[in-house]
């Protein structure tokens, strides 16, 4: 105890200087340290002594259900049970492709009567154009390759490292070449994909360090699963002993070891007009060099002024040194021998599918807090909620040369994956990190708008600079600029939090902007009537022209719209409620649909 | 989670001044509540509602509110005294100079940055941005609004002319302070009424909207997870702001009120300002952005967009029309308009492609009405516009973000030195930081 208070007040005296801590007063460090507690309530509630092993009826299909249910079971959890045909269709078809499905494709799927048409439904979508669209969108959003960056990205640029995705995704190519060929990128970023990554680092005005530094900072969130920045200032005891164990043990002299790999890289800059609106990028490395510390006075840059060097690489996470003098390369070759580049590769796609990571957030991972056998010292806990589970698919993604789309199938087929977002309760906060029912979560701007179109059968083509054809889906568009000729869309998509691959990051929050916007807006209710211009009839319009009977009218737009049939207390409260003619009531069960909650979450 | 971290850059500023008030500060944190105490200081309360114009790009000091004779001039600046120390281009301004006595210019304004991107952020949350805090370094307009309260029936913090643009919202002080980030165009707020079927529009609504409770009442009562839950709530939020005249109105404007704004975006943001302001629908903070301030190049070629001519015109004409109107109305004293950028841009003579880089040592600001006593200058530099040889004010010093923060909160009557604890990560946010210990101060120096 009296070493406890020393070591508190000891914390007081190097705090009491940060006016956004200051001088940290015991009693309330104590309530807050409470609070924490209360925050690794999963830790707590894990091994509680009370547990009561429970046993669950459902099938283990693979390796990830071994690790869930095991845990659930260990741990006395109940588990939701499997989902329905119709909760399933609209998840798989939305993880998978981004989109809902047709009218058609649903009603293939809830009429087939085989026993394996689960499995045989993820093959279809996986094997999809649909499927390339959504999952190199998902790793455009990774990286960001945005050509609103000055000028230094160009749209052509930006293009090419949209097609570059687009193979990877289509062609199952190994995610470790694509990182190993991303980080060592050389040559024009106009004429191929990769070297982009480079240049969305560069730094515009400040010291070339900054620009290494901040690529050494992208490169460890995208393929380590880590913010690396908070050591690129200062050293991580004194600043992050509360927040990560590992990076509190590291410092900025080490950070610099890392950001030494970036040091013989140039960026040659060619102005391609006279008001250097478009510039030309090309990449290469110098022969020789190292990270040096001197900068120019004048503008000295975002950081503290750096010291000593110049520095030669160092991976830090394991202290090996370049093999040869192309720094960058040896850099690729070392992220993807290191475990931890497969175990963030899981778990950005595990997060995506179940919508939380196993750790989470997915790129705050603590080195020191990942292995069970070798647990931190308290207050600290293991940081994965399921740290063998991860290990085992690290191991199945390195065996199946580190293919995303094994691993997305692994995890589509799992029964882990396709429980009931229902609970039968009683629900504890605690079990969200079980997974043990799935995470309802609001559908990304994106997946609202193509859904909306697909829905009521209006899908409009959008032109994107620089391609040849436009696009029909949102989730084809190459970055958040687009498309650029269509204010009514960006709109749509900048209020449900898109945001801008730079500063405004993606959100998921609700607004009452989002909420008027789909009640009101003209193209939106447009979609809702049955308009037959343009050449092609909306849903109503058609069903309006069919002539079948009101309830299989409702039927239809229920099908369409929320990818499941109505329950008959949903068709009475439509008769009950409904005015107007047939075709005033039919686009306002429409409109209704498009509104309601469970159309604009993913379930 | 906490952290813990000392962020240098705010050290830094926080060292350049010495710590003279810092003893007292911490003998507070002592006695372990100074996670809420903040200073006794007198707010002005001045001002009920505050414009800023965020002039995006940095503006040219010398070329905008710190004239001055010199090589750079064009031709035809035409520069005229309006007041003591107070020089303006007639120009560029031709309104402006007709509002002398209402304009107040600060001619000792330095700022802590020099990128577009940290300036930006610094002029928006007067923080500096440590990536740490982003989340947690909400908009001043939202510290503003959280403090002013959501009278209604509008959103306490307008953004407007915004678009596109880097922009904090409120971050961790939730919905109701989030900016609505409102469009400003001939259209209005389309989304504010169903824009069908003519006079039965509104009864077509609800018999919609009824239809829509009635099949979602289930997951109303039973919503999977909370973010569900709190989407729900915005269904109710949104139809109190439909079919409101009073509301649809503030979006709304005629050509010809259009045209005499200048026909520009800028323009139309600053009559939907107007209207806000005029239609007193609870609004206290609006944030207008003036975009292209970055002329690194042929500033004064009229053959270059943008330009010296077309900037300041632009700017001239809606803030301009913007204070007639207001005066018309009586609101003019009661609306505290500050224009500024995030830095300033290199003095003296014009690079060699004729335009100005980017320079944080001196820049220039103008404020009026909510309280400011106008015809002057506050502060001055030297003869190129390099650096500040005179503050002009109290803390003898130059005039940070930090102190022009701090003077927004006084008009409004807030202090200042005011702090939030329960902050996310635990640590606190300082609405103006360092202002508890006296570092930055508002400048009572610009009210009459």
């Amino acid at each position: 105890m009296k070493k406890l208070v020393l070591t508190l007040f000891a914390i007081h005296g190097l705090w009491g200087t940060d006016p956004h801590c200051p001088g940290y007063p015991i009693p309330q460090r104590e309530l807050d340290n409470a609070v924490r507690a209360r925050e690794s309530s999963f830790d707590i509630f894990s091994k509680r002594t009370s547990k009561v092993r429970i046993k669950t009826a459902i099938d283990r299909v693979n390796l990830i259900d071994a690790g869930i249910f095991g845990k659930m079971e260990a741990d006395g959890v109940p588990s939701a049970a499997i989902a329905s045909d119709e909760e399933f269709l609209r998840r798989v078809f939305v993880d998978l492709t981004g989109r809902i499905p047709t009218i058609e494709q649903a009603r293939k799927f809830l009429s087939d009567g085989n026993s394996s048409k689960r499995q045989a439904l993820i093959d279809e979508l996986m094997a999809s154009e649909a499927f390339v669209d959504q999952w190199s969108f998902f790793y455009s959003n990774l990286f960001e390759i945005t050509s609103r960056y000055y000028n230094y990205v160009s749209v052509q640029g930006r293009n090419r490292f949209n097609q570059y995705l687009r193979d990877f995704i289509s062609k199952d190519r190994s995610y470790a070449d694509v990182a190993r060929e991303i980080v060592s990128a050389n040559g024009d970023a106009h004429l191929s994909g990769p070297p982009n990554f480079l240049v969305r680092g560069f730094q515009q005005g400040d010291p070339i360090q900054d620009t290494w530094d901040t690529l050494t900072d992208r490169t460890t969130v995208r393929f380590l699963g880590m913010k690396s920045e908070c050591i690129s200032c200062h050293d991580g005891r004194r600043h992050l002993d509360e927040i990560n164990l590992y990076l509190t043990k590291r410092k900025r002299q080490e950070f610099w070891g890392m950001s030494a790999f970036f040091s013989r890289m140039e960026i040659q800059q060619t102005p391609l007009d006279s008001y250097s609106r478009q510039i030309r990028n090309v990449i290469f490395d110098r022969p020789n060099g190292g990270y040096y510390s001197l900068v120019n006075s004048g503008s000295p840059g975002p950081r503290p002024a750096r010291t000593g060097g110049p520095y030669e690489p160092v991976y830090v996470f394991n202290g090996q040194k370049p093999q040869s003098n192309d720094w960058r390369k040896e850099l690729g070759k070392m992220i993807i021998a290191d475990r931890q580049f497969a175990r963030t590769a899981v778990n950005y796609i595990w997060a995506a599918m179940y919508g939380q990571g196993i750790v989470d957030p997915v790129d705050g991972w603590d080195l020191a807090r990942i292995d069970p056998n070798n647990p931190p010292p308290a207050p600290w806990t293991i940081q994965p909620s399921h740290p063998e589970l991860m290990e085992s698919l690290a191991d199945e993604f390195i065996r199946g040369n580190y293919s995303v789309k094994k691993l997305i199938r692994l995890i589509a087929t799992s029964s882990s994956y396709q429980l009931s977002s229902q609970h039968p309760g009683p629900w504890r906060p605690e079990y969200d990190r079980y997974f043990a029912r799935h995470y309802t979560r609001r559908l990304t701007a994106e997946q609202i708008y193509d859904a909306m179109s697909i829905a009521t059968d209006t899908e409009t083509p959008m032109a994107v600079e620089g391609f040849a054809l436009p696009v029909m889906y949102a989730n084809q568009l190459p970055d958040p600029t687009e498309p650029r000729n269509d204010t009514n869309v960006r709109n749509f998509l900048s209020n449900f939090g898109r945001g801008d691959w730079w500063q405004n990051p993606r959100t998921f929050t609700s607004t009452v902007l989002q909420v008027l916007f789909v009640m009101n807006d003209t193209t939106v209710n447009y979609r809702t009537f049955a308009n037959k211009d343009g050449g092609r009839p909306t849903r109503v319009a058609t069903l309006l022209e069919s002539g079948v009977s009101d309830r299989l009218a409702i039927e239809q737009l229920f099908l369409a719209t929320l990818t499941r049939f109505p329950s008959d207390n949903e068709i009475d409260s439509i008769m009950k409620t409904r005015t107007g003619n047939r075709e005033q009531w039919m686009a306002d069960v429409q409109w209704a649909l498009l509104n309601k909650l469970d159309f604009v979450f993913h379930h | 989670m906490f952290c813990h971290g000392v962020d240098h850059k705010v050290s830094r500023r926080r060292l350049m001044f010495g710590g003279g008030k810092a003893a007292a500060y911490f003998a507070l944190a002592a006695r372990g509540d100074a996670e809420t105490t903040a200073l006794n200081v007198k707010p002005r309360n001045t001002a009920k509602t505050v414009i800023f114009v965020n002039m995006s790009g940095a503006p040219s000091q010398l070329d905008t509110f710190d004239a001055k004779d010199g090589p750079w001039n064009a031709d035809d600046a035409d520069i005229q005294q309006l007041g003591k120390g107070m020089f303006l281009s007639r120009t560029l301004f031709p309104e402006f100079s007709k509002l002398s006595n209402d304009l107040l210019l600060l001619h000792s304004v330095q700022s802590w940055e020099a990128a577009h991107e940290r300036g930006a952020f610094y002029v928006q949350t007067s923080h500096p941005q440590n990536p740490a805090f982003i989340s947690e370094s909400p908009h001043i307009g939202s510290v503003v609004a959280m403090e002013k309260g959501a009278p209604g029936p509008l959103p306490p913090f307008l953004a407007l002319n915004t678009s596109g643009t880097l922009f904090q919202g409120s971050k961790f002080m939730g919905g109701v302070n989030e900016p609505m980030l409102a469009p400003a165009s001939a259209n209005g707020l389309t989304t504010l009424e169903h824009n069908y079927y003519a006079a039965a529009s509104q009864s077509r609504f609800e018999e919609k909207f009824k239809m829509l409770l009635a099949l979602d009442d289930n997951l109303r009562k039973n919503p999977l997870g909370k973010e569900m839950a709190s989407h729900a709530d915005f269904y109710d939020a949104a139809k109190r702001l439909m079919y409101n005249q009073t509301i649809s109105n503030v979006f709304k404007f005629s050509t010809d009120e259009n045209n005499r704004y200048g026909n520009t975006n800028f323009g139309r943001a600053c009559i939907v300002a107007r209207n806000a302001i005029k239609a007193k629908a609870g609004v206290s903070f609006i944030n207008l952005h003036s975009f292209g301030w970055d002329t690194h190049q042929f500033m004064y070629d009229t053959n270059y967009a943008p330009n010296m001519y077309t900037l300041c015109n632009d700017l001239d004409r809606g803030i301009g029309n913007l204070v007639q109107d207001l005066k018309a109305s009586g609101d003019f004293d009661k609306t505290l308009i500050v224009m500024m950028g995030e830095f300033g841009r290199t003095p003296g003579s014009l690079n060699p492609r004729g335009g100005r880089d980017h320079h944080k040592f001196l820049q220039a600001a103008a404020m009026m009405g909510g309280g400011i006593k106008g015809g002057r200058a506050i502060g001055e530099s030297d003869k190129d516009g390099a650096q500040v040889i005179t503050p002009g004010w109290s803390m003898n010093r130059p005039i940070f973000m930090e102190d022009i923060a701090s003077t927004i909160y006084s008009a409004l009557g807030i202090n200042w030195t005011k702090s939030i604890a329960e902050t996310p990560s635990g640590r606190k946010f300082e609405y103006v930081p360092y202002a508890v210990q006296g570092t930055y101060s508002s400048i009572d120096e610009v009210f009459g």
